[in-house]
């Protein structure tokens, strides 16, 4: 597998305050990296290291292989980087804004004016060129800033917390353009607060608190680590306490509660259990259920969804 | 940095602060130029020379002094707005270099401010027609002029590296090039003022020629003072385009006229200070924290 992004202990002071702290990425060809964190964890720091903006204090970051402090100009030519915040220059048209940085990033006319259409194509923005940057939403600054960094088809984009102050409606856009991006072959590496932002399109993520790093590799496999004990939920629609009884026995199972209160013993109710086998054995309770004649009326495993691993994880380590 | 001068210039053709700035700059210098020659009129015949003169005297100190309020400002807040903006963060990722940067944000409004003083050549050219001017006394001004738009263009650019925001930069290097212009003369006016009660020592010090020419190097660093030798100079009518007699007076001896050394020192400066300000920008832009 190889890497696109590697740090090695990677440390950042700012004064005695650690920003990051002998922080371990690597981040593999093609992935879309989620980077996750609270507030004031790390994930601009690290997006600004590797961006060649800040000189870390200690420790080495390299994308593609080339170090970030000895070869900074080669590392800028991979990497596209929308900071967040959108960084455009409001006075401009949106031709303009593009035209600026293809014109930086050395590329030469006729090859300009097309590659505008091409990028305002691939964010929908194509009735825009000749709008006002600082007539245009948002969402639509957003993805004019996501064209900007894509200008010089750069291998690895490092987009920080591009969700934020975006309806939902734009951020499904944006979900979908980010996917387009990945499938051409782009490298992304995005950060966010929210994990459920992220959680689907994600194929490796990395947890970061405080400045140091909590987990980081594909995303099924963090959830399994992270999650041994899945939540099946349960409902019968009589008998629920013989039902609890019943299950309390089931070797399998660590534990067993009603979610719900009962009027009588007959009720019908809620059961939640926390289990940690197989799929087979979770079959198998179903199957022992219904055998004991319980009318089963839902059997579910949770979603282990992203959210709780992330609180799961990041509470173990505030005190 | 050919891509950064088009934004600019774009930007400046774009917005109508260019053009405000223009109709001000203008309107100002017209209009005191056109109370001097009333004033010259009502005061009954006199000498047309004088007349010519005083226009070219006007012209020059009045766009000298628009000038150096101009060109901190206009520089500090050129790099300062990308600042304020945090566009400098995305300028940077790219791979254009800093002192790139730089020079675009410094030579944009330069050349602005450049057409501002051409505007006022008209005035000068009148003032060649009535008389008691030369050409050369015109190229002389514009020098200084030129001299003070890079210079304290660059002081305002260095300052807008520096500073967290661009009104800080704009304030910060408006009062340094004030200082530098005004302050330093005016200085330089008291010291000589409170020296003078003690003849002797008066003498000893200004007889001194290093003392004596270093202060002239340092005042030097105004342009606005070099601009005032300069006046006296031609208007005591012997003028020498390169050298300063002194005939006698702060220890006597020749030196080279105050406009030249501004120019030769200022040569030296601006380099510096955009290559201070390539590396303060870098810095700078590491330690804002990104929003
Ligand atoms: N330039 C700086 N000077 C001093 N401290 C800084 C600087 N930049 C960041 N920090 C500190 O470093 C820590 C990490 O900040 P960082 O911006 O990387 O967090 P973040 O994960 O991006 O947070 P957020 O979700 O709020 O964007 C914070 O405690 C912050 O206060
Ligand atoms: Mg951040």
């Amino acid at each position: 597998m190889e890497l696109i992004v590697e740090t090695h202990n990677l440390t950042q002071r700012f004064g005695t305050h650690v920003a990051l702290n002998q922080v371990n990425l690597s981040i593999p060809k093609g992935a879309v990296y989620g980077f996750i964190g609270p507030n004031g964890a790390g994930k601009t720091t690290t997006m600004r290291i590797l961006t060649t903006l800040l000189q870390p204090t200690a420790g080495e970051a390299l994308v593609n292989g080339i170090s970030v402090r000895q070869n900074p100009d080669a590392v800028r030519k991979l990497i596209g980087f929308m900071p967040d915040y959108f960084g455009v220059y409001d006075s401009m048209r949106v031709w303009e804004y593009l035209d600026f940085f293809a014109h930086v990033y050395g590329i030469k006319q006729p090859r300009r004016t097309s590659l505008i259409q091409e990028l305002l194509q691939l964010v929908d923005l194509t009735e825009k060129h000749d709008s006002y940057v600082m007539n245009l939403s948002r969402g639509m600054k957003q993805r004019l800033s996501l064209a900007r960094t894509m200008a010089h088809d750069p291998s690895l984009l490092i987009l920080d917390e591009p969700a934020s102050g975006l309806d939902p409606r734009a951020r499904i856009e944006l979900r979908e353009l980010l996917r387009e991006l990945s499938r051409m072959g782009k490298t992304i590496m995005v950060s966010s607060h929210i994990l459920s932002e992220l959680a689907e399109m994600c194929s490796h993520i990395g947890i970061i608190e405080r400045g140091t790093l909590l987990a980081s590799g594909p995303v099924n496999e963090i959830m399994h680590d992270l999650r041994p004990h899945k939540l099946i939920e349960i409902q019968v629609v009589e008998r629920a306490m013989a039902a609890l009884q019943l299950l309390k026995q089931l070797p399998t199972i660590n534990d067993v509660n009603l979610i719900n209160e009962l009027a009588d013993d007959q009720a019908g109710g809620k059961l939640a259990i926390n289990f940690s086998g197989t799929s087979d054995e979770s079959s198998s309770i179903l199957s022992n259920l219904i055998g004991q004649g319980f009318r089963v009326n839902h059997f579910a495993e949770r979603q282990s969804d992203l959210e709780e691993v992330f609180l799961h994880v990041t509470q173990g380590v505030v005190a | 940095m050919k891509a950064i001068l088009q934004k600019e210039f774009r930007s400046y053709l774009r917005g109508n602060r260019a053009f405000t700035m223009l109709s001000i700059y203008l309107f100002i210098l017209s209009g005191l130029c056109v109370l001097i020659y009333a004033g010259f009129n009502d005061g009954g015949f006199s000498d047309r020379s004088d007349i010519g003169l005083a226009l070219y005297v006007t012209s020059a100190v009045v766009a000298i002094f628009q000038l150096t309020f101009f060109a901190p400002s206009l520089n500090a807040s050129s790099l300062g707005s990308e600042r304020d903006r945090q566009t400098i963060d995305v300028l940077m990722v790219t791979p254009v270099r800093r002192y790139q940067i730089i020079l675009g944000k410094l030579i944009a409004p330069c050349l602005f401010l450049f057409l501002l003083s051409l505007a006022s050549l008209p005035i000068g050219a009148m003032a060649l027609l009535i008389g008691g001017i030369e050409i050369r006394d015109l190229l002389i001004a514009l020098t200084i002029q030129v001299v003070t738009v890079l210079g304290y263009g660059t002081v305002g650019i260095w300052g807008a590296s520096w500073a967290k925001t661009s009104r800080g930069a704009m304030l910060a290097t408006l009062g340094l090039a004030l200082i530098m212009a005004v302050g330093l003369p005016l200085l330089a006016l008291l010291v000589v003022g409170i020296l003078s009660n003690d003849e002797a020592l008066f003498k000893s010090i200004m007889n001194n020629g290093f003392i004596r020419n270093l202060g002239v190097v340092i005042l030097s660093f105004s342009p606005f003072f070099s601009l005032v030798m300069w006046i006296q100079s031609i208007s005591e009518g012997q003028a020498t385009t390169w050298t300063l007699d002194l005939q006698g007076a702060l220890g006597g001896g020749v030196i080279l006229q105050p406009w030249l050394i501004s120019l030769l020192l200022w040569l030296v400066l601006i380099p510096l200070l955009i290559w201070r300000s390539s590396k303060q920008l870098q810095k700078s832009v590491a330690r804002s924290s990104g929003g």
